[in-house]
């Protein structure tokens, strides 16, 4: 029973391991070929009403 | 109309009340919690605010938070991303740190304060700084620039304030931070980030910009002011433990590093003066409001009041996060709601008031006689712990939580870091001095910057005979003028500390010791008058004495005993 425990619970770090990991090189490679913003930008994110002011983002 | 601003979970956690769009309290936590900087959730700023106020939690028509959390968050996650997977250890901080409370910042709020939800609002952290500066200013309609670390996203930003609303127009973005470049240098020379910032400047003085051209390696500086830092040397945005790279360490190994300060202090100048000359082109405004934790650099401040195009400026004195709850409800209430501006901010005696102190045992005196005899105690050179009114909101004590003593003795600098504050010989103290007389003692005084002890001005060779020890070695003073609406008992004070030495000046510096936040209570400044080498104290109207001179270390318990 302990043996099952521990292959089942290595079997699920594995694959948690490889497709997290891939995942975030992948989403890491793609931030990185986005534009970075340099220089003053537009400011687009505007709090004006409390609808607005209620978001959290 | 009564409005709660809160911030907290970065730097200085704090709340104020807006009552009627009049700022009527503000404390910053540290106060209460006696733990310096400290930044969680402001329990005991949030009571001493309403106390202060008359108001209870269920009279509150809006609580406003500082920033903007899952902006904050979603940066987070974009920045591990971006730097995976040397940035593995920063991600997992700060999602330990962002799922255990950040993210649950409304539910804290409505559980702490017992409102409904709707009720809870959030504005962005740069709008909150422009908002603290911009609406008690004296100007109707100015231009503003917020300069700090990092917000959520933003580091820096720039626009118009007309009348009640504010347009903010321009932002730059982390990682590229006039803030993070300044604190990088100040972890690199031994200091602590977001607490140290005032010993580099002040380090500045002691040396010479010889490195000026090295540390223009550190970023690229566009024609409208913005900064672009290259990546290579830094370290924060992907580590939890450095804020510089192994190039950094090389490029800046075996320099002086007093030389090192005085060259990013002149870096910082011209990489600010050419954001404001950018801001002053594109607002064409005549007044600048200027926020954020960058605005405490005093001798920047001074630098725009002299270089720049604006014809004045107004910085609100608590201009780093702690300040952000106070933007936030102003914003709420000016912009958001539409309520035309009416007041002014006149001081920041805004925190918890020692008034009503009832000490058993101490010496007491009525106004008149007791600034007399502590004019007279400072005369003799002794050093005294100043308590009155309600304390100061933000970072410089203005007379009401204030170590003062006689700036004619030239070795006053050194016994007071020494023996009294304990801290770094370097570090320089500043002037208060009266209103119509400051012109003698100091050049080209701005009222609205020396007021809160903003900036910096040139001594005079008066000054720097008659009160050496308030004079930095650059001959420059970080000085508060004492106008005839000071609220307490400093102006009369002044007067007669003026009339025993024909000098209008008092050294005073913020009433702490090294590493602990400015006294708040009665019982605080007791603690540490015994704690340190002060001569007298003076709370209210009590005063108490040493007769047998410095005593560091000394617990109250073990002398009245």
């Amino acid at each position: 029973m302990n043996k099952l425990l521990l292959w089942q619970s290595r079997s699920i770090l594995w694959l948690v391991y490889w497709l997290v990991v891939p995942i975030f090189a992948l989403m890491s490679y793609l931030s990185t070929r986005r534009k970075e913003a340099v220089g003053w930008r537009t400011w687009k994110t505007h709090t004006d009403s409390l609808e607005e002011a209620r978001r959290q983002w | 109309m009564n409005i709660l601003g809160i911030s907290c979970y970065y730097h200085e956690a704090a709340a104020a009340m807006v009552v009627d769009g009049k700022l009527v309290s503000a404390q910053a936590q540290e106060r209460s919690s006696r733990v310096k900087h400290d930044a969680g959730f402001p329990t005991l700023a949030i009571k001493t605010s309403l106390r202060e106020a008359g108001i209870r939690a269920s009279q509150l028509d809006w609580v406003v938070f500082y920033e903007k959390p899952l902006w904050k968050f979603s940066r987070n996650v974009e920045i591990s991303l971006r730097y995976f997977p040397k940035s593995a250890l920063f991600f997992t901080e700060a999602m330990r740190n962002a799922l255990a409370e950040k993210l649950w910042i409304k539910s804290n709020i409505v559980t702490a304060l017992n409102i409904h939800p709707d009720k809870v609002l959030f504005v962005p952290q740069h709008l909150s700084h422009a908002a603290a500066s911009f609406y008690p200013s004296p100007f109707q309609e100015a231009a503003f620039l917020t300069l700090d670390g990092v917000g959520e996203w933003t580091t820096g930003c720039w626009g118009v304030g007309e009348g009640h609303l504010l347009r903010p127009m321009g932002e730059m973005r982390f990682p590229h931070s006039v803030g993070l470049l300044y604190s990088t240098f100040t972890a690199w020379l031994g200091f602590a980030v977001n607490d140290g910032e005032y010993k580099v400047m002040g380090m500045a003085g002691y040396g010479h910009p010889r490195y000026v051209n090295r540390i223009k390696k550190l970023y690229r500086q566009h024609a409208d002011g913005s900064i672009v830092l290259n990546l290579e040397y830094f370290a924060f945005h992907k580590s939890t433990t450095s804020m510089f790279s192994r190039s950094f360490e090389r490029l800046f190994s075996g320099v002086n590093r007093f030389d090192v300060a005085a060259s990013l202090q002149e870096v910082i100048e011209e990489i600010i003066l050419k954001m404001v000359d950018y801001v002053w082109h594109k607002t064409g405004k005549d007044y600048l409001v200027y926020a954020g934790g960058v605005a405490l650099n005093s001798v920047v401040n001074a630098n725009i009041l002299a270089k720049s195009k604006f014809k004045d400026i107004f910085i609100f004195p608590a201009a780093g996060d702690d300040g952000g709850a106070a933007g936030a409800a102003l914003y709420v209430y000016h912009h958001i709601l539409g309520h035309k501006r009416r007041r002014l901010l006149e001081d920041v005696f805004l925190g918890s008031d020692v008034e009503g102190t009832s000490w058993r045992g101490t010496k007491q005196m009525g106004d008149r006689q007791l600034v007399v005899w502590v004019a007279r105690q400072l005369s003799l050179g002794r050093v005294v712990g100043w308590c009155e009114g309600r304390s100061e909101f933000g970072p410089r004590a203005l007379g009401h939580r204030s170590i003062l003593a006689d700036p004619r003795d030239p070795n006053m600098k050194e016994r007071v870091n020494a023996k009294i504050k304990f801290r770094e010989e370097f570090r320089p103290f500043a002037p208060v001095v009266l209103a119509q007389e400051a012109p003698r003692y100091f050049r080209n005084i701005n009222i609205n910057v020396a007021k809160f002890m903003l900036g910096t001005f040139a001594a005079t060779d008066l000054a720097k005979k008659k009160a050496p020890a308030v004079v930095h070695i650059d001959g420059t003073s970080r000085i508060q003028i004492v106008e005839k609406n000071y609220q307490g008992r400093l102006r009369k004070l002044l007067q007669a500390f003026y009339k025993i030495t024909g000098v209008p000046i008092l050294l005073n510096t913020s009433f702490n010791l090294k590493g602990e936040p400015i006294v708040n209570t009665a019982a605080d400044a007791r603690r540490t008058f015994y704690r340190s080498g002060l001569d007298v104290l003076v709370v209210g109207n009590h005063i108490i004495e040493k007769k047998y001179g410095a005593l560091p270390g000394i617990h109250e318990s073990a002398i009245y005993s």
